[in-house]
């Protein structure tokens, strides 16, 4: 093992400095709610610097074990980014929770082990990383003490993922004891040279039921919605928004590693989970009538839709990227929204969003327009990530053509349950009053969460008008960087 | 330049809320001057396009997929969008004095903005996805401005109809392009045309052709996917002027000339157009004469007459196709403005029922002027346009068996009388509205307003229009040499000359039109008969039932897989998602036919003591899942874990069985401790699992082990290194001066880890040591935070829960819960 030169921690540096924030924030007095907010964003804000300037970079460190690449460091700058919008949004949130600061240092720490988990280059690490996410997530749901519905969303989390995590060391222990390494390169040249085995194919399924817990792929995905409409909105978010991707690059990961030996037989799996979930998403979203939830199933649906980009492979993985920030910056702002219209008006069901089109015209608008990208109408930035995955898949042809469809269907579909919430919005008359907006210490009125949610709206917006320049830097990230490893 | 009058009703639609705060009401004369701008630039390009000059702009926009921004004015495309801009000129000068001042003038200027931005986007764009991109967007604006007068349920019933069905059309045409994409290799049109024959061999070319065309169907309403337009009209009269006749509903017709010269020419394309376009054309003009609302007859009138162009399309030939663009200017002209004179009846007289009104050309005599030569060429009477264009479909239709639809045989010549038969009922019903309505000794007294005639602001919107019918009659072939023909050659991509004349001599089509007038005035004068016999029978067609069926089946549907899915059961959960994995394993496993590659050579030999644990470990783990009480369960669990620390015995191991004892004691201990503390009457809140679920855990349980033994067979066939424990063998003596190896293991090889193991548990052993010593009612009242009394209130779909989440509240529950006996 080489020991680690000052030269090598200069690329550590944003994972030493979010743990080091992390410290800090707990460390503040008990009080200091925006303190710790300022910190966390702030600290966000000059992470996402560092690791800009580590574009271009190429190494390995540790051993081989943590790898410094574009593809790295836009993974990275993109999940810093979202988690930055999420923070700046909750400052509301925690001005009347009592665990502020447990919260931002749990994030931050959530943060830290997604930074590790794309450089990764060990399952080790990886799993580690993965672990470090899941497990500060489980108690980021009960950031509100009174909510009982938290304690349930915390707890169907915490179990299904810690089932999850069996799984993954199983399917581990199964990959280390045929390849007898752990390094993902190595792997997956041993692979090449030992050739295919059953074993090797449980090994990746087992992989893949674990890691699509958190993607909440179907069927592993029982636990989200429930996780999702009991965690408060900001949290939601960030599970949705954040956590979630980071799982999708680890599965991402693995699946390079699997493509030298069973690239068909991995996207076909893939592609039959995909299909499900977003089918089954889509189908439990229609018929909800409280729009969190519906939220949630969608998230599930978008889950389905983010994979198939890695079935298909070759360019359709810039367009699962594309789809990936995209879904983010949704859901963030989303459940944003929703968090707003839950305190202006006691709730997020149906008849809460009736007549908002003219009680809070601004919000209302922007809703639309996220419930649109989320449907993939274009020129929002949904439409566009969908659309890269499905171009390519139609090219392939064969049952790829059958999964580009249900993809196309299920936009379809989505569409009946988001233009539902457009309909209440704009085309009935409101029937529960708006609650004024308590500016007291207790209870903000509200400003961080239209900021959070504004931003993320005109970024949607932008790369929605310009996809290019978001297309070019995925692509070239991910075929110089992560590719041909 | 092109591109910028293109997106300059985007720009507007954006500026239109903030207009509106300047200008107030007076918006409306702001807003008019940008079609009026538009439609005076477009016509100036008329000249340069007629010479054959094609303009063009192109940014490149995402060039991984080969999607740009290009748009080109050729002569079909100018067409189009002089007739957008014109007519959006005249309905938006009529829309100022239609709407009051109250309505939402803001919004509906903003709508109509991005509607008329879109429609020039879709007429313009060479790149099909960026033309679907702007397809799309007519759906949504049009989706808003149906649903302008949301207050009522109509026009949100309405607007959500219309808005479900282009969509899903949208949808179709998204899959014909990426497929046409997946076969040529473009998007762009012009390379599309240069590889027509590379497409028209490919096998995918019948499922293009029908998925492009249910989307042109669906957009220009044609049966059976008409069944939005009637619903439409609830939207404001100048709307369904401009979107749902002269417009939007010709995107349809714009898109099948548009791929005409890429995929027209065949069999396939021929037949399905003519077929649907004959069927729209009769059951149209069948289906209006048994309306009584206005808008009602003018919306299945549309139906008919798209179906009369569509149709035309189908036949294919140059005169076919060149008799269809000139139709479409002149429906344009005159059913724009009947919608128009229709939208005066009801705005002076307070209704649109035809059998309220009459009479109501003594007090409304200029819009009677309207209607009268709008239906009049509307029924292809002499000497409006109307009669030219009809004359040429006739002739097109009598030819039809020489054209492309010479496949059908003698099929082909049925055509001819289908256009008879319908345009006979087309004579009947454009008659009708102008004799029933305006003619009469009385004026109607029935209509809520007394009629009077309006003021000209909105009288001359519609004179402008009307009047085209006569000009085009007057100097057809100004328009045709500088308009039509410009379109024709690019549809059939060679220089046809259209000669229009009001005599062409005693031609079939000069007979057809005679008998068409003559039994059509047969027809009329028993007009009351006619209708009754209509409307005596079921209105609701199959398209309207399977669509209704669709929208509240699919939602009850969803529901109830909803409620069987997801029952807010975390055991339920567990179950499925261990079966979903066992199902992906299991698959692949049999796919790859795992056990074949089992070897067990190489296995040690197996006596009968372990054989005989086996046995027992696997009974009591059985006996887990299906023992009916909690604690049964628990005691079964047990036993499996004291199983495996024997095999630990047996395997000579006896530290390892010492620590496998001891947890299984201290996790048996805890689980009696949990279940002895639970409160009280939790136990009796959740009664033990059906004896099917218990069996469906059991045999979920069997095939995990099924799985796991596989993977262990497996794993032991595989042995591609070298076991490392020679290494052990070799070194544990000299360098780290112990026998046992895994006692040397545990402390010398990997004694950082055992260190970090003993500081984990440490650390756990601290926090239960602090939850234990707070205790619950201390363990959150030390913050001073009060927090309510709420009892769990289930939030999932059905409202159940679990033992474990309800105990999860009870932790949270300051009280001290009373204890239960088991």
């Amino acid at each position: 093992m080489n020991s680690l030169t000052l030269e090598q921690l200069i690329m550590l540096l944003p994972e030493l400095l979010l743990l080091v924030l992390a410290v800090i924030i707990m460390l503040l007095p008990e009080r200091a709610r925006t303190m710790a907010w300022l910190v966390a964003a702030g600290g966000l804000a000059a992470d996402l610097l560092m690791c800009l300037s580590l574009w271009g970079v190429n190494d390995y460190i540790m051993g081989g074990a943590y790898a410094v690449n574009n593809f790295a460091v836009l993974v990275k700058v993109m999940l810093l980014g979202l988690a930055m919008l999420n923070v700046i949004g909750s400052h509301d949130f925690t001005a009347r929770v009592y665990r502020a600061r447990e919260y931002y240092a749990l994030l931050l720490m959530a943060m830290l082990g997604l930074l590790i988990i794309p450089s990764s280059m060990d399952f080790i690490t990886l799993v580690v990383a993965f672990e470090l996410v899941s497990i500060t997530t489980y108690v980021l749901p009960l950031a509100e003490l009174n909510n009982p519905q938290g304690g349930e969303a915390a707890l169907k989390y915490f179990i299904s993922g810690a089932f999850a995590s069996a799984l993954i060391l199983y399917g581990l222990s199964l990959l280390y004891g045929f390849t007898g390494t752990m390094n993902l390169q190595n792997c997956a040249q041993a692979m090449a040279i030992l050739g295919a085995h059953p074993l090797l194919l449980v090994a990746l399924v087992l992989l893949l039921a674990g890691f699509g817990y958190k993607m909440a792929l179907v069927p592993f995905h029982w636990w989200a919605a429930d996780t999702y409409t009991g965690s408060p909105s900001p949290t939601t978010g960030f599970l949705s928004g954040v956590t979630q991707k980071g799982a999708f690059v680890v599965a991402l990961k693995i699946i390079v590693v699997y493509s030298a030996v069973f690239a068909p037989l991995a996207a076909l799996l893939l592609g039959v989970l995909c299909a499900v979930t977003m089918t089954v998403g889509n189908v439990l979203a229609l018929k909800q009538k409280d729009v969190k939830r519906m939220i949630a199933y969608s998230s599930v649906a978008h889950a389905g839709n983010i994979g198939v980009g890695f079935a298909v492979g070759g360019t359709a993985i810039v367009g699962s990227f594309v789809h990936i920030l995209a879904h983010a910056l949704m859901a963030i702002a989303c459940f944003f929204a929703l968090q707003i219209v839950f305190e202006r008006k006691g709730g997020t069901m149906m008849q809460h969003f009736r007549g908002l089109g003219k009680q809070m015209p601004g919000l209302a608008a922007a809703l639309m327009l996220l419930l649109l990208s989320f449907g993939g109408v274009p020129p929002l930035l949904g439409f566009w990530g969908k659309m890269l995955m499905v171009v390519p898949a139609v090219g392939l042809g064969g049952w790829y053509l059958v999964l580009a469809l249900i993809l196309v269907l299920n936009s379809a579909l989505s569409l009946v349950y988001y233009a539902a919430v457009i309909r209440e919005m704009y085309m009935r008359p409101a029937e529960i009053e708006l609650l004024p907006p308590a500016a007291d210490k207790v209870k903000p009125s509200g400003r961080s969460y239209q900021l959070a949610l504004w931003l993320s709206v005109a970024l949607l917006l932008a790369f929605g008008l310009l996809p290019n320049w978001l297309t070019e830097i995925c692509s070239s990230a991910l075929f110089n960087s992560m590719l041909p490893w | 330049m092109l591109l910028g009058l293109v997106l300059l009703p985007f720009a507007a639609a954006f500026l239109m809320p903030l207009l509106y705060k300047i200008f107030g009401t007076k918006i409306g004369w702001v807003a008019t001057l940008v079609p009026l701008y538009i439609f005076a630039s477009f016509l100036s390009l008329l000249p340069r396009v007629n010479a054959g000059e094609q303009i063009a702009t192109t940014l490149a926009w995402i060039p991984l997929l080969g999607v740009d921004l290009a748009v080109r004015l050729d002569g079909l495309s100018l067409l189009f969008v002089l007739l957008i801009s014109g007519i959006g000129l005249a309905v938006m000068i009529y829309s100022i004095f239609y709407l009051h001042h109250d309505e939402r003038l803001g919004n509906f200027y903003t709508f109509i903005m991005l509607f008329m931005g879109a429609m020039f986007g879709v007429c313009t764009s060479t790149n099909l996805v960026c033309m679907y991109l702007f397809w799309e967007l007519t759906s949504v604006s049009s989706f808003l401005l149906i649903g302008f007068w949301y207050e009522k349920d109509n026009p949100r019933l309405g607007a959500q109809k219309a808005l479900l069905l282009t969509m899903g059309g949208g949808f179709c045409i998204l899959a014909a392009i990426l497929l046409l994409q997946s076969v040529a290799g473009s998007l762009s049109i012009d390379e599309l045309l240069a590889a027509k024959d590379i497409i028209q061999e490919s096998s995918l070319y019948p499922v293009i052709v029908v998925l492009l065309l249910i989307g042109a169907f669906v957009k220009s309403a044609q049966v059976p996917l008409h069944i939005w337009l009637p619903t439409a009209m609830e939207a404001p009269t100048p709307i369904s002027c401009y979107l749902h006749s002269a417009t939007m509903v010709k995107a349809g017709i714009y898109l099948i000339a548009r791929m005409t010269p890429i995929l027209g020419g065949t069999a396939l394309w021929g037949g399905i157009i003519t077929v649907v376009g004959l069927t729209s054309l009769t059951f149209g003009s069948l289906m209006a004469i048994r309306q009584f609302d206005m808008k009602g007859i003018l919306a299945y009138s549309t139906i008919s007459q798209l179906g009369l162009i569509i149709s035309l399309f189908g036949f294919g030939t140059e005169a076919a196709i060149a008799a269809g663009l000139f139709h479409l200017l002149n429906h344009s002209a005159f059913k724009g403005s009947l919608f128009l004179m229709t939208g005066i009846v009801d705005h002076q007289a307070g209704t649109r029922d035809v059998r309220l009104l009459k009479g109501l050309a003594k007090v409304m005599p200029i819009t009677a002027l309207v209607a009268c030569i709008g239906s009049f060429s509307m029924a292809g009477l002499p000497p409006f346009s109307g009669f030219l264009s009809k004359e040429l479909f006739l002739e097109a239709a009598s030819q039809a068996h020489t054209s492309n639809l010479a496949f059908m045989g003698d099929l082909a010549y049925l055509i001819p009388f289908v256009a008879v038969v319908a345009s006979i009922f087309t004579f009947v019903y454009s008659v009708a509205l102008f004799f029933k309505i305006f003619i009469g000794k009385q004026v109607t007294t029935t209509s809520p307003k007394y009629p009077k005639e309006t003021n000209w602001g909105m009288l001359l919107p519609a004179l402008c229009l009307v009047s085209l019918n006569i000009i085009v009659a007057i100097a057809p072939q100004v328009f045709v040499d500088n308009l039509i023909s410009g379109a024709i050659y690019t549809v059939t991509q060679v220089h046809y000359h259209l000669h229009i004349a009001f005599w062409h001599g005693l031609t079939p089509a000069f007979i057809m039109t005679c008998i068409i007038i003559l039994l059509g005035l047969i027809v009329y004068f028993n007009y009351d008969w006619v209708k009754n016999l209509f409307l005596s029978y079921r209105s609701k067609i199959g398209a309207e039932s399977a669509y209704q069926t669709f929208l509240h089946g699919l939602p009850e549907v969803a529901g109830k897989f909803t409620n069987w899915h997801i029952n807010g059961k975390l055991n339920d959960y567990m179950a499925c998602t261990i079966g979903g994995a066992l199902l992906f394993i299991l698959g692949s496993m049999i796919y790859f036919n795992a056990w074949s590659n089992i070897d067990i050579s190489d296995l040690a030999p197996v006596d009968l003591l372990e054989i005989s644990l086996a046995f027992v470990a696997s009974t009591a783990a059985l006996g887990v899942c299906l023992f009916k009480r909690r604690i049964w369960s628990i005691l079964a669990l047990s036993v499996v874990g004291f199983c495996v620390s024997f095999y630990f015995v047996i395997m000579r191991a006896p530290d390892l069985a010492l620590t496998q004892l001891m947890v299984e004691t201290i996790s048996t201990v805890l689980y009696l401790l949990v279940l002895y503390k639970l409160p009280y009457g939790m136990i009796a809140d959740n009664p033990p699992m059906s004896n099917g679920r218990r069996t469906i855990n059991a045999l979920l349980g069997v095939l995990v082990g099924f799985m796991a033994c596989t993977v262990t067979l497996l794993g032991q066939g595989c042995k591609y290194f070298d076991t490392i424990a020679w290494y052990y063998n070799e070194n544990a003596l000299p360098l780290a001066g112990g026998n046992n190896i895994v006692n040397v293991t545990l402390v010398d090889f990997r004694g950082f880890d055992t260190m970090g193991e003993i500081t984990v548990l440490s650390l756990a052993a601290i926090g239960v040591f602090v939850m234990i010593k707070l205790g619950r009612e201390h363990l959150y009242d030390r913050h001073g935070i009060q927090h309510d009394h709420q009892t769990a209130t289930a939030f999932n779909d059905t409202g159940n829960d679990t033992v474990v989440i309800q105990t999860d509240s009870y932790f949270l529950d300051e009280n001290d819960f009373p204890i239960s006996p088991l």
